[in-house]
């Protein structure tokens, strides 16, 4: 039968949700239950399908409709993402190609790996429309070797500029040399002048918007956005968690809309993705951070996300000032929907 | 194995283990429910298979090879208090490494996630989509709850009613798991 405790218990493990209390708790019943360890993997079975599901199909976690849609009864059938969440056949196997190769070592790994394989590899590489080359999005001041200022007002409303929170352009410090060229840039506060006095501020963004309408064409073809950046931090203190975050979205509409998009991201993006990193032990040693973005035909102009914000502790009201964490070296590819997998 | 055999040996051990990645992947996350860490800890195995690649026999049991591999990682980790994340205590670790069912075979996982897919889609929206930023932007309670301007009790309430919901679809593939989120 089972036990609900541990059923409460086993899902806020699942969710990094557990207090210390509720840990030695978990543990207790683990340890000394052959019924709660089959509860365990009995329960955290959906959970093991769900993230084998980001991996191997991410499809099937495909966005939904913005919820404020019309209607809003449950169907996909009239959302404007209905031909990109829904695509003809194989474009599932678009993501898991993205997927598999998004570590980079197994990726340079595996590709030995099929090159001997030959014929034998599952990996083909056929595309379903005429591709284009992959290029640069237009972004301003990508390295920060400008040294201009970033407007502490949030999202921006135009393209050509950064802004957000309260960040400083500044060369090497503290032992943290730029990834590249002079400068880079460091987050400093997670809150910037538009925020509200009182207001829960744990996470420090800096922005930009891209248009993408003289992409038309090329999107029409099946396109996806790549973004990377590189982070960096300082060693922070044992009681306290910080990461980083890569974040962009796709939009209809004006750019003069992009922060009031932005802000309701979830429901009004037509596309959304986002990866997070830890902070490295190491001190000034930059990683790699990158993320993918399908791009609908009807996109008009897509917001570019950069954060360090922290995970530890809780947040509480106030705004979180950051210690040492710099970003540098932002990039935004276009390029054709991926390869195509068959078995 | 002479040199030329064993290099070839291991290129077919590590192609095995691209086939059973995502498996692995999967079962660390129940150990180690933090995707930064997991990311980790695949790579640190691939590295350790293909370093004792030719101590693997070709037709003996590779999910359970790969296992005993990353049972060592995560204990590793566990040890590692400056690198860990929060996780559960060693010996807690070690039984539950030891009850876990035998790995499902990759080929059977298709079934199941078709089985999910159908399930999901049964879900109500907003529960569908709460679910979508956990597992695939791999948002924490926190974050979502921030984005959702909802508590992130009511985020953890939702998570679990889903997941309860979908594992009840998936047994049964009749009933439609209805959940009314708890943060809409």
């Amino acid at each position: 039968m089972k036990n609900e405790r541990l059923s409460y218990l086993l899902h806020a493990h699942l969710d990094g949700m557990l207090s210390s209390e509720e840990q030695r708790e978990l543990e207790q019943l683990l340890l000394h239950s052959a019924a709660a360890r089959g509860q365990f993997w009995e329960e955290t079975r959906i959970h093991h399908l769900l993230t084998l599901a980001e991996q191997q199909s991410p499809e099937i976690l495909r966005p939904l409709a913005p919820l404020a849609a019309p209607s809003a009864s449950d169907s996909l059938s009239e959302s404007p993402l209905r031909a990109l969440a829904d695509p003809p056949e194989k474009r599932s196997g678009s993501y898991s190609f993205k997927t598999f190769w998004r570590n980079p070592f197994i990726a340079a790994a595996a590709g030995i790996v099929l090159s001997a394989l030959g014929t034998s590899a599952v990996w083909a590489v056929a595309t379903q429309r005429a591709a284009f080359r992959p290029h640069p999005l237009p972004l301003a001041d990508e390295g920060f070797e400008s040294g201009t200022p970033v407007p502490a007002t949030g999202v921006p409303s135009r393209v050509g500029l950064w802004s957000g929170d309260f960040t400083r352009i500044v060369g090497a410090e503290k032992d943290i040399e730029p990834h590249s060229g002079k400068r880079m840039l460091r987050f400093l506060r997670a809150d910037s002048e538009r925020s509200a006095p009182g207001s829960v501020n744990y996470v420090s963004d800096v922005s930009q918007v891209i248009d993408l309408r003289p992409y038309r064409s090329e999107i029409a073809a099946g396109a996806q956005i790549n973004l990377s950046a590189w982070f960096c931090s300082l060693p922070s203190p044992e009681s306290m968690r910080f990461k980083f975050a890569l974040k962009v979205a796709t939009f209809r509409g004006a750019l003069s809309e992009a922060p009031q998009l932005w802000d309701d991201a979830q429901h009004q993006s037509l596309s959304y993705s986002a990866k997070h990193a830890d902070t490295l032990r190491e001190s000034g040693r930059w990683q790699r951070v990158e993320t993918v973005i399908p791009v609908s035909p009807d996109a008009d102009f897509i917001v570019v996300v950069a954060s360090a914000f922290r995970d530890r502790p809780t947040p509480t009201p106030g705004t979180v000032e950051f210690p040492g964490h710099y970003m540098d070296d932002l990039s935004v590819f276009l390029s054709p929907a991926p390869p195509q997998r068959f078995p | 194995m002479n040199p030329p055999e064993v290099h070839a040996h291991t290129l077919r051990v590590q192609a095995l283990y691209v086939q059973h990645q995502n498996q692995l992947r999967s079962f660390l996350h129940s150990l180690v429910p933090d995707f930064a860490t997991v990311d980790d800890l695949v790579q640190e195995c691939f590295l350790t298979v293909s370093e004792k690649a030719p101590e693997f026999e070709m037709g003996s049991n590779f999910g359970a090879w790969v296992r005993s591999i990353a049972r060592f990682k995560v204990l590793a980790l566990q040890r590692d208090h400056a690198r860990r994340p929060p996780m559960l205590a060693p010996e807690v670790l070690e039984s539950l490494i030891l009850s876990a069912p035998d790995p499902t075979p990759p080929e059977h996982e298709n079934a199941a996630l078709e089985s999910l897919r159908q399930c999901l889609e049964k879900l109500a929206p907003a529960a569908r989509e709460i679910v979508r930023m956990r597992y695939f932007s791999q948002w924490g309670p926190l974050e979502i709850s921030r984005i959702r301007e909802c508590s992130a009790n009511a985020i953890n309430v939702t998570l679990a009613r889903s997941r309860d919901a979908l594992r009840r679809c998936m047994d049964s593939q009749t009933a439609s798991p209805e959940v009314t989120p708890s943060c809409s």
